[in-house]
């Protein structure tokens, strides 16, 4: 339960005469920093590594390109994959047949960035294991006045013996990755939060409903998440806490409630990252680097 | 180290004595209490004034005053502004008490009133930074929903900063809000907030006198690191049964009042509340809201020697949506008190205080359900005494001895079926030992000095396991390395502070004074909170393992100056103020229900200065006060803004308030104020990036690196009394307010958001827009009060 979302209930009724309006905000330009997307699993196809510049606040650009940098990815056993630029900024390593996939569970991977005006950036991550996917079930269920009659779907998987494990459950409609702020579902261990003391068994139920889409209709009302016919297609990647946090953190930013309740809210501040800057330490970045391991299963919705 | 420099000080204290006994005279001493000649309230601050030998002194918060004199005749002058001055010959060939009553100064307005007083205390006073609100004078005042608010008026003072309107939080030279020890009847008030800060726990009608110390704090005083407010409550007409009764906007009060034993005891019962869910729930609406407040007090004088009063507060706020989840928190706290005089000088007030804070949230859901609480709970034996030595010294010392109980949350489902087990994050338990002395001595007509010290010694005990952090300040990988077990009691950490106290005050001439302070004060409860204004669902953490005593260090400067035979006041001070182990968080920091919460810890420098200007004008048709300040804080703490220094989030450059009343006959009378301050930093995004292709995430580069827009406004009130009143036994008067009168729209603050059509729908992902919300337009309010 979000403390702020309390607080801004109360907003809402008790001050509806409060008003809002839309302002210009003239902001310091703040020096562009190196964004890193360095999100890779062990699954058999295209690994991609995205570099590209943060924008000024309120102008609408596409994000500026890194491009003519050298990324490798080493592990402690010494194998490097070096990352080649498909596309501008876009770093892509293949497999090939002697090595199909990227990484071993357990093993330490070092992300190595060289741009090309000498700055040179790193960060290191462990690849850990990850909780199988042992079924989906559909449930059906009667319409309710918030919500209309419906399918929901849920993912049925045990958390890994031993505290400490986070995950980040992707699930896919129709081979489209439900991928909105609030459908990022994620797990440490089988529950929401660290120290929770659910460890070693399945996963919690808002956690295993976790992979049903949240979308409204034209007035507001919310879809059925699944039709007969759908298919769905769910992935549990292994990611670090860290990255737990920092997907956290990245979901609370991207979804603020805004209004009155910003007075209490935490200060603003920037998503934590695991990249350092090795020559220029002054230089800023941001972004993230994980190497998931992947288990996933599939199943349509039939009569 | 500091038990030796301790046994120094006292020493040297003791033989400023010793070497004044040596040289003294056959003294008698005269005493007493002054009390309202009207109602037998108790007086406080009453000068009283020996005119052959031009000393004085002044009555203590009990009302109770003593001299030490050579025998001889005298002319006693007893003065205090809104009474009558009384004169009083006296012989004295012994002890004497003078139980002393002033009548209430009914201002005629056809006559011009020189008050003329011998003494004024805006000059002579020792005390600087230091201001006292006229609850008279606040009920004439524009309000908000027409709720007379004490707090209010205290954030128009100078050195006092707020956040906004709408928050009953302030700011004093440069401390956060949780720096403030707010007081009534001597209990702590842990949250003095109703409906999230849009009006304070404090109810007008049975508030007798409040003051705010900014600087100079006397030893008697410890616990927080920038302000006292003390208010204190009515003991309730001990002459005749009296009451009250208000009718507002948003909440009703009734006060009763009256002997129990006349002129022997009395008492006083008080009630607020808020109705606005009642019309909600007449109309069908889910959603209610209320709170209410119960002050009551019944004191007894046994005799002169010995009285005994008892004080109880107990307030409330309530929500409740659609009977799923509700929430609610509240503060009750009750006060014991026995004033004793030992001898004709020794004057002591024990004090029996406890004070309990504490909130709920319930969400009732068959899946989710959780009944989440949290509490805290101080209970406290004070003994402090006062000792008229002569009428060159006045010691102040005494003992305070603190139990605190924190209990910062325990989660329980509501339902069998819910996912969430019972939780309790461990309780902190606290124990706090002070001792104090101060002596108040003149040297000559001209200087005057207050000296002191406080010694706290703290202690954070168990029960209580404390984790060991193979980094402490890692909150995202946390290991523990080991963990230490505490029994009942049993001592985790010690903290051992001693805080000198110093003021001096120089007379230039007769209507104008130099004041200088230093200050230092220790501060052991923290407030663990990131946001600017301070929520009920916030906890506190005694000083612990982890958390260090956060320390103040203050020095202040002052012109006083009366013009036009003292009616008129003006002081300018300028205080700096550096503190050392400021408590701050973690950039993301997880506050709420966190075992962990040390990691988020971080604490650093702060220090601030200012300037500040009074003018003030306390009798007369037209009172009212001008205030005008200027100052800066700025923080430096490791792991914050990366490490570089940065605005306190309620920093406000300038900040100008006019408050003023005026009787324009005895039928009307008008009040209004105007504030207008700089606007106060908030962190905005310099830089944004894209995502996974979806997510927009901010980049910041500065911690409360934007300024928000100025921010002013106006409030006007008018006062109808009706002129049969005069003839009536029950008064009655009405009081029209218009709140921001000319609807201003000031920013509460600013956020950023993607781009949205009014209906909330997103029109371009891509883009960010900046949103301002105000809060009050204009608002105007009636309330009608009776009185019998």
């Amino acid at each position: 339960m979000n403390i702020r979302m309390l607080i801004y209930i109360f907003v809402i009724s008790i001050l509806s005469g409060a008003c809002e309006d839309t302002i210009d905000v003239d902001l310091d330009k703040a020096d562009p920093v190196l964004v890193v997307d360095a999100w890779i699993n062990d699954k058999p196809e295209d690994q991609v590594i995205r570099l590209t510049m943060s924008q000024p606040y309120f102008e609408q650009s596409l994000p500026p390109e890194v491009s003519g940098a050298t990324v490798t990815v080493k592990d402690n056993e010494g194998k490097i994959y070096s990352f080649m630029e498909h596309d501008a900024g876009k770093y892509v390593w293949t497999p090939t047949a002697v090595n199909p996939t990227l990484g071993k569970i357990g093993n330490v991977y070092t992300l190595n960035i060289q741009l090309q005006d000498g700055d040179s950036y790193l960060s290191a991550t462990t690849m850990n294991r990850t909780a199988q996917v042992d079924s989906i079930s559909f449930t059906y269920e009667e319409e309710t006045p918030f919500f209309p009659e419906s399918y929901l779907a849920e993912v049925w998987a045990r958390d890994q013996v031993g505290v400490g494990d986070s995950y980040w459950i992707r699930a896919y409609k129709n081979g489209v990755l439900l991928n909105k702020p609030q459908e990022v579902n994620l797990a440490f261990d089988a529950a929401f939060t660290e120290g929770s003391n659910f460890d070693g068994i399945t996963f919690i139920e808002p956690i295993r409903r976790g992979i049903n889409p949240v979308d409204l209709d034209e007035d507001d009302d919310f879809i059925p998440p699944y039709d007969l016919g759908d298919s769905i297609y769910v992935e549990i990647h292994s990611i670090s806490n860290e990255a737990f946090y920092f997907l956290t953190e990245v979901v609370i930013q991207t979804d603020r409630p805004g209004g009155f309740s910003e007075l209490f809210a935490q200060p603003l501040a920037n998503v934590p990252t695991n990249i350092y800057a090795t020559e220029n330490t002054g230089k800023g970045v941001v972004g993230f680097f994980n190497v998931a391991a992947v288990s996933g299963k599939g199943k349509k919705l039939k009569e | 180290m500091v038990p030796t420099n301790l046994t120094k000080f006292l020493l040297i204290l003791s033989l400023v004595w010793l070497s004044q006994y040596s040289q003294a005279q056959q003294k008698y001493t005269i005493n007493g209490y002054a009390k309202d000649a009207e109602n037998g309230e108790e007086l406080i601050g009453v000068t009283v004034y020996v005119n052959e030998l031009k000393v004085g002194t002044a009555t203590n918060v009990y009302g109770f005053y003593a001299l030490s004199l050579p025998a001889g005749d005298y002319t006693l002058i007893f003065s205090s502004v809104g009474y009558k001055t009384v004169t009083k010959q006296v012989s004295l060939t012994k002890n004497e008490t003078f139980n002393i009553e002033l009548p209430v100064e009914v201002t005629s307005l056809d006559e011009i009133v020189i008050s003329g007083d011998p003494i004024d205390a805006n000059v002579t006073d020792i005390t600087m930074s230091r201001n006292e609100l006229d609850i008279k004078q606040v009920k004439k005042l524009p309000a908000l929903f027409g709720e007379p608010d004490i707090i209010k008026t205290i954030q128009m003072m100078p050195g006092v900063i707020t956040a906004g309107e709408g928050t009953s939080s302030f700011f004093v030279r440069g401390g956060s809000a949780d720096q403030n020890l707010i007081l009534i009847d001597e209990a702590p008030v842990y949250d003095p907030s109703h409906l999230f800060g849009l009006f304070s726990v404090f109810n007008a009608d049975v508030i007798k006198d409040s003051e705010l110390y900014k600087g100079g704090i006397p030893a008697r005083y410890g616990g927080r690191l920038s302000s006292i407010l003390e208010v204190r409550t009515k003991d309730g007409n001990n002459k005749k049964i009296g009451g009250a009764a208000g009718i507002g906007t948003l909440a009703s009060r009734f006060m009763l009042e009256g002997p129990i034993r006349k002129e022997k005891s009395s008492f006083i019962i008080s009630g607020r509340r808020s109705y606005a869910d009642l019309f909600l729930k007449a109309a069908g609406q889910e959603n209610l809201v209320h709170f209410y407040d119960v002050n009551a007090k019944v004191n007894w004088k046994h005799n002169n020697n010995n009285r005994f009063f008892a004080a109880l507060y107990l307030g409330r706020d309530v929500f409740n949506f659609d009977d799923t989840f509700g929430f609610d928190w509240g503060n009750i706290t009750g006060t014991f008190r026995w004033n004793h005089l030992f001898n004709d000088r020794l004057f002591s007030n024990t004090s029996l205080i406890v004070s309990n804070f504490d909130y709920a949230l319930e969400f009732d859901d068959d899946a989710q359900g959780f009944n989440w609480t949290s509490n805290l709970q101080e209970f406290s034996f004070k003994e402090d005494l006062n000792y008229f030595i002569n009428t060159r010294n006045e010691l102040e010392f005494g003992y305070h001895l603190t139990y605190r109980r924190f209990s910062p949350g325990e989660i329980s489902p509501t339902s069998e079926a819910s996912i969430f087990e019972t939780q309790e994050i461990q309780n902190d338990y606290a124990l706090d030992h002070s001792i104090y002395l101060g002596n108040e001595q003149r040297l000559s007509d001209r200087i005057t000095l207050s000296y002191g010290a406080r010694l706290s010694i703290f202690q954070n005990v168990g029960k209580s396991d404390v984790y060991i952090y193979e980094d402490p300040q890692d909150n995202i990988d946390i290991v523990h390395k080991d963990t230490l077990h505490y029994d009942h009691l049993e001592n985790i950490k010690t903290y051992v502070n001693l805080e000198p106290r110093f003021a001096a005050r120089f007379m230039i001439n007769p209507r104008s004074s130099v004041k200088v302070s230093y200050n230092r004060m220790v501060q052991n409860t923290h407030l663990i909170s990131s946001g600017t204004v301070p929520i009920p669902f916030n906890t506190w953490s005694p000083s612990n393992y982890y958390l260090k005593p956060q320390l103040a260090d203050q020095v202040a400067v002052g012109y006083f100056r009366n013009f036009k035979d003292n009616t008129l006041e003006f002081s300018v001070e300028s205080y700096y103020k550096d503190i050392d182990n400021v408590t701050d968080f973690a950039d993301n920091a997880q506050l709420f229900f966190n075992k962990d919460l040390p990691t988020e810890y971080r604490q650093g420098d702060s220090w601030s200065y200012g300037l500040e200007l009074m003018l003030q004008k306390k009798e007369g048709r037209f009172t009212g006060f001008a205030s005008y300040t200027w100052s800066k804080t700025e923080r430096k703490i490791d792991g914050v803004n990366l490490g570089r220094p940065f605005l306190a989030n309620y920093d406000r450059r300038h900040v100008f308030n006019i408050v003023g009343t005026y009787d324009l006959n005895d039928k009307w009378s008008f009040g209004g104020s105007l504030t207008y301050s700089t606007g106060r930093p908030i962190t905005v995004p310099a830089g944004r990036y894209k995502y996974g292709d979806t997510y927009q995430v901010d980049y910041i580069s500065e911690r409360n690196g934007y300024l928000l827009p100025d921010f002013h406004r106006m409030d006007l009130s008018a006062t109808l009394t009706p002129r049969k009143n005069k003839d009536r036994k029950w008064k009655s008067n009405w009081v029209f307010s218009l709140y921001n009168a000319y609807s201003r729209k000031n920013a509460f603050t600013i956020y950023t958001r993607v781009q949205q059509d009014d209906e909330g729908n997103i029109i371009n992902g891509d883009v960010k827009e900046a949103r301002m919300i105000s809060l009050f337009p204009v608002l105007p309010s009636v309330t009608y009060n009776i009185q019998f």
